[in-house]
């Protein structure tokens, strides 16, 4: 006769709660925004602020950073004042802006702003 | 109980009133502006020094400054806060009247008006804006300190290599690289030399170039950070290569595209932490000899592919230095055509032949920044360019850099 063979249950091994305790951490959401220019071909100091922001991408940075700070590839500077100004000209800003490597964030948004 | 009684001495310490309170602290305003067409001046205080956005807010810790012939009372209307939390921006609103509602033309500054500043005081601090013109004034040009040859306006590099039993050799490194728009002309030029006659890489090379950028894509969706920076179209229009006697010289052409790519870790305050940068590129170089080392007549047209990538960290605050920037070049060219080509013998003697074969070249460099211009670098090459192609076999030079770019 074939013994029986018995399988034993893992007591709380299905279902079982994970270990763990939830807490609030700051988390950082970007949404859309529109921003569009003045009559007068220039933008608000919140507008300028939030192109020269979101070309960048990512968290908020610091309006003293300068170009070559994130940039030091001419190519990479190059592309980036490009896209300021394609942003800037989508949002009717006549306003040309500084590329220089030492020109800051905060100097490109003065230089867009009415 | 001790500790008790200095944590209770300490808080006791902090209260109004106490006659221990902390020193106010000095914040500061980066810029003030004016717009022309309304009655506002906005305030950008440094992202790192800012107060409190309640104490901003407060209108009654703004006062207005106006210089003027019979400069009249600004008093303060209002504060909007435009963007405090990322760039520290707000709006003062004001009114050249006592009168509420102020008054319509009475929000405007005066004619005659030379300057104006901004003051802030709150019960934690204080901030002064330096009177500024009413008119903006216009930049000025001048030099700055840049990051690496790749960036720089002008770059020098002078190294001294030793070996024991020899003696020591010297050589220079330099390039000029000018563009008075982003987009559109500008003059490169460049030189990599070395005193010893047989087996360095001896190279000039001025060119005239247009850069037009034909893609920058805008950030993703999720407002991270842009990777992939662009799509560039360089055109070196005119250039010639030639080397220290002028054995050699070549006029050419050459039309790439280039891909850069960025990434930065930022710290709390919204300053760069580190730096990446990469620089991908691939074209075509053609042109004509006018006369080498092996034929004064030259080979007439030539005709080479050309790919090559630049990568570079700048890692900042490390090990006691300013900045560390470590930067790397390849570059690859195939001819299709048989060129020049210098590889030493044994004794270092200058062995010419004309190939097919591909001319790599090869840099590493390490550079201990000690101020925003000086720095230490550590410097390997490896390969040959153009026009005579001279071999160089992995050979590292130290040396002091200096560099600097247009304002």
């Amino acid at each position: 006769m074939a013994k029986k063979t018995t399988t034993k249950k893992v007591p709380g091994k299905k279902g079982a709660k994970k270990k763990g305790h939830v807490v609030l951490i700051p988390k950082l959401t970007f949404v859309p925004a529109t921003i569009s220019a003045t009559d007068a071909g220039c933008l608000s100091a919140e507008d300028a602020s939030k192109l020269v922001q979101s070309s960048v991408g990512g968290a908020p940075h610091n309006p003293d950073t300068a170009l070559k700070q994130i940039f030091p590839l001419t190519s990479a500077r190059q592309a980036f004042c490009a896209r300021v100004k394609q942003t800037a000209t989508a949002a009717g800003c006549t306003r040309t802006s500084p590329c220089t490597p030492d020109t800051t964030l905060g100097e490109i948004a003065d230089a867009l702003t009415c | 109980m001790l500790t008790r009684s200095l944590l209770g001495g300490m808080l006791l310490a902090m209260l109004p009133g106490s006659g221990m309170e902390a020193a106010p602290k000095t914040y500061k305003i980066r810029s003030i502006g004016r717009r022309p067409d309304s009655s506002a001046i906005s305030v950008n205080f440094l992202t790192s020094s800012a107060p409190p956005a309640d104490e901003a807010e407060a209108t009654e810790n703004w006062r207005i400054t106006i210089f003027a012939t019979n400069a009249p009372v600004a008093r303060v209307t209002g504060v909007r806060i435009i963007d405090f939390q990322v760039s520290r921006l707000l709006e003062l609103t004001f009114c050249l009247s006592n009168t509420d509602p102020c008054p319509a033309n009475r929000a405007v500054l005066p004619p005659g008006t030379q300057a104006y500043s901004v003051t802030f005081q709150s019960a934690s601090g204080v901030a002064v804006a330096p009177p500024t013109p009413f008119q903006k004034p216009v930049p000025a040009g001048g030099a700055a300190a840049s990051s690496g040859k790749d960036d720089s306006t002008v770059y020098l590099f002078g190294g001294i290599n030793t070996a024991v039993g020899t003696k020591p050799t010297f050589n220079i490194d330099a390039a000029v690289d000018f563009h008075p728009t982003t987009r559109g002309l500008g003059i490169k030029a460049a030189t990599i030399t070395d005193n010893r006659k047989k087996v360095d890489p001896d190279s000039f090379n001025v060119k005239l170039d247009y850069v037009y950028v034909l893609a920058s894509p805008s950030a993703p969706p999720d407002g991270s950070q842009i990777f992939f920076q662009g799509l560039l179209l360089h055109w070196d229009y005119a250039g010639v290569e030639f080397d220290r006697k002028g054995k050699n010289l070549n006029f050419t052409t050459v039309p790439y595209v280039a891909l850069p790519f960025t990434a930065s870790m930022w710290d709390a305050a919204g300053n760069p932490l580190h730096t990446w940068n990469m620089e991908l590129r691939a074209g075509t170089e053609g042109g004509s000899n006018f006369r080498n080392s092996l034929n004064p007549d030259g080979y007439g047209g030539i005709l080479r592919t050309w790919a090559g990538a630049s990568n570079a960290f700048i890692l900042r605050k490390l090990g006691g230095f300013e900045r560390i920037t470590i930067g790397s070049s390849y570059d690859i060219r195939l001819p299709y055509k048989r060129e020049l080509f210098n590889h030493p013998d044994a004794d270092g003697n200058a062995v010419y032949s004309l190939s097919r074969k591909a001319r790599h070249y090869l840099t590493n460099a390490v550079t201990f920044g000690i101020n925003d211009y000086w720095g230490l670098t550590v410097k390997h090459q490896y390969g040959s360019l153009p026009p005579a192609f001279n071999f160089t076999d992995h050979k590292i030079s130290m040396g002091l850099t200096y560099k600097f770019k247009e304002k």
